[in-house]
């Protein structure tokens, strides 16, 4: 191991130090420790060229200005951190949520080496979040303003994602599908296999798109259906928990244990859901033709029986 | 030859340990030890390595220059790694995901050092208003939050779901944790004589009691979830294709695919208001196949909400 870290190292100087980009010979012949065959330390290289990649060292390729072939360098300024000008309370308080918040697989410990140390408190487990393998990508090309093609259900989309967000115990990337052209939100849980990630500054996002605004949307509210206002009296001890997830805004009126809340609807079938789902507890009272559908859809159940 | 990522993690730990000390002059091994969260013996370890890297031609005015007098370590010649390496996306990602997660947490400061620290790492990164967290935000967490760091008893209103009733419960709050998008209260729960899990948007009401309790002895307070309800019946159900989401919403003991795209889905139900609330998403097309006195939950729940259209 002490070889490996010593080449890695020493390569890692020798190509921040060089003022111009190096031949892999120029390389080989100036950090110890590849062996002598060509084949043999070509391929070398290219596994510690990864490694260093696999680190976020920013090893880039360019013209050699002599030899008829690639160079390779690391330019100080794209593997330097910024300057954060974190004050000492500030790093604490990331030292605290990286302990409070357990992120599945999270690499907060590393991220806080490098902006000086873990120093802090170490917080009680306020929450435990999951993850997925293409969120830290996702972010970066929400970032960079680049689209990104993924399979989703087997089927390839592209999408510029205008923002990753976690809601109801999961994690989707909302943005502007391509094919479908419209904003989607899609489960990053879901994607399956690896992201391409396009050109950046591809896309701006729309002045008046309000993530916050999609973050609150409820599933009767993932649709593209017409809207529809409906009105349900929600009673018992149902009543209080709509009335915590809806927002005392959807109260239209209030009596006891007893409430009637609005709902905007553009997706009558996850509408049905929620309320068949509070039982006879909630009765739909408008409009006329949702509130028939209910009837309709209950009947069928209950014809279940005979 | 497979790969061998122990060189990798030593490296990625020294391109911060080495700006680390950079920027202090001098630095204790202890402090190192504390600022990495590793033992000292791996830092030692770590510095005991230095030595041997550096620039072409590796004199000893080219290689990195460690200087250890008793606790206290100082380098030399690593200019080119005063600075740490920018974040990679992972890491970024970790710490706005917790950094947002704690800060919409009910009761944190909008603009503490928490909200600063996340601002400025957004405008570095460039990363302003790309990741989002909402954690939910019940009407109790705050004061059951509260109430469990100041150890005191509580009455909450709880409605139990799985049975669709409302209880009065009298309760010790050991905390309030977030799990998956959701709150949870781990308590004593008088009434079941045992800890319990409760859902904090199912708690009605919260009366303070004014008694104090001792913390729990032994083991920590409760960090899994768990049932509850108290006991479960194992159900077998025929559901169509479409839908498919119960199997992916709900632990299921198995599923079995049919030709005809239909599924056998078994899953273990703590009430059976529970299950009419499945069978009447559902709709029509879903049977009770077992237990036999649970054939009917579908319908005779869709009768009893019809009754309330009437």
């Amino acid at each position: 191991m002490a070889d490996r870290f010593e080449r890695l190292a020493n390569l890692v100087a020798c190509l921040l130090d060089t003022p111009r980009p190096l031949s892999l010979e120029e390389i080989v012949d100036r950090v110890p420790g590849y062996p002598p065959d060509k084949a043999s330390y070509r391929r070398q290289f290219e596994r510690d060229k990864d490694a260093l990649r696999g680190l976020g060292i920013p090893v880039t390729v360019e013209q050699h200005q002599f030899a008829d072939e690639e160079g390779y360098r690391v330019h100080r300024s794209d593997y330097e951190l910024p300057e954060l000008d974190l004050t000492a309370e500030e790093r604490a308080a990331l030292h605290t949520a990286v302990t409070a918040v357990q992120l599945e697989g999270g690499e907060g410990r590393e991220a806080l080496w490098k902006l000086g140390g873990l120093g802090g408190e170490e917080a009680p487990t306020l929450g435990a979040i999951p993850s997925a393998p293409q969120l830290p990508a996702l972010v970066e090309a929400s970032r960079r303003r680049a689209p990104v093609g993924f399979t989703y259900r087997g089927k390839r989309r592209t999408v510029d994602p205008y923002v990753v967000l976690f809601r109801d115990g999961n994690w989707y990337v909302l943005g502007h599908d391509h094919d479908a052209g419209e904003v989607r939100a899609y489960r990053a849980d879901r994607i399956e296999g690896g992201l391409d990630v396009g050109a950046d500054d591809a896309f701006t996002r729309p002045d008046g798109f309000d993530p916050a605004a999609m973050l609150h949307d409820e599933p009767w509210r993932y649709g593209a259906e017409p809207p529809v206002e409906a009105l349900v009296q929600v009673d018992g001890p149902a009543a209080g928990w709509v009335v915590q997830r809806l927002g005392h805004d959807a109260v239209v009126e209030s009596d006891g244990d007893r409430v009637v809340v609005r709902f905007t609807v553009t997706n009558r079938e996850a509408f049905r859901s929620f309320v068949v789902g509070l039982l006879d507890h909630a009765v739909v009272l408008e409009p006329a033709d949702l509130r028939a559908e209910v009837v309709e859809w209950l009947t069928a159940v209950a014809g279940g029986a005979r | 030859m497979s790969p061998r990522p122990q060189a990798a993690d030593r490296l990625r730990r020294v391109l911060a340990i080495v700006p680390y000390i950079a920027a202090r002059g001098v630095v204790s091994i202890a402090e190192l030890s504390e600022a990495f969260g590793v033992p000292e013996a791996e830092i030692e370890a770590d510095l005991d390595i230095l030595p041997f890297c550096g620039l072409p031609p590796y004199t000893p005015d080219r290689l990195i220059d460690v200087s250890l007098d008793g606790e206290f370590v100082s380098i030399r010649f690593a200019e080119y790694w005063s600075r740490p390496l920018r974040l990679t996306p992972a890491e970024g990602f970790a710490l706005l995901a917790a950094g947002r997660a704690l800060l919409a947490v009910p009761g944190s400061d909008p603009e503490g050092p928490l909200a600063n620290a996340l601002a400025k790492l957004e405008a570095a990164l460039g990363a302003q208003e790309v990741l989002e967290v909402d954690i939910g935000e019940p009407d109790h967490v705050d004061e059951l939050r509260r109430a469990a760091e100041r150890r005191e008893q509580v009455e909450i209103e709880y409605w139990s779901f799985g049975r669709d009733a409302m209880t009065t419960r009298t309760v010790d709050p050991y905390g309030v944790h977030n799990l998956r998008g959701h709150w949870y209260l781990a308590a004593f729960c008088h009434q079941a004589g045992d800890d319990r899990l409760f859902r904090v948007d199912r708690v009605q009401a919260v009366r303070l009691t004014g008694d104090h309790f001792a913390p729990p002895t032994g083991s920590e307070a409760p960090h899994d979830v768990f049932d509850p309800e108290g006991e479960t019946t194992l159900v077998t159900l025929d559901l169509p294709a479409d839908a498919r989401w119960v199997v992916e919403a709900y632990p299921t003991e198995s599923v079995t695919e049919r030709k005809d795209g239909r599924m056998e889905v078994r899953l273990p139900v703590a009430a059976r208001a529970w299950l009419e609330r499945l069978i009447l998403a559902v709709g029509a097309e879903a049977r009770v196949v077992d237990p036999a006195d649970w054939v009917d939950v579908g319908s005779e729940a869709a009768s009893r909400v019809l009754a309330r259209y009437r």
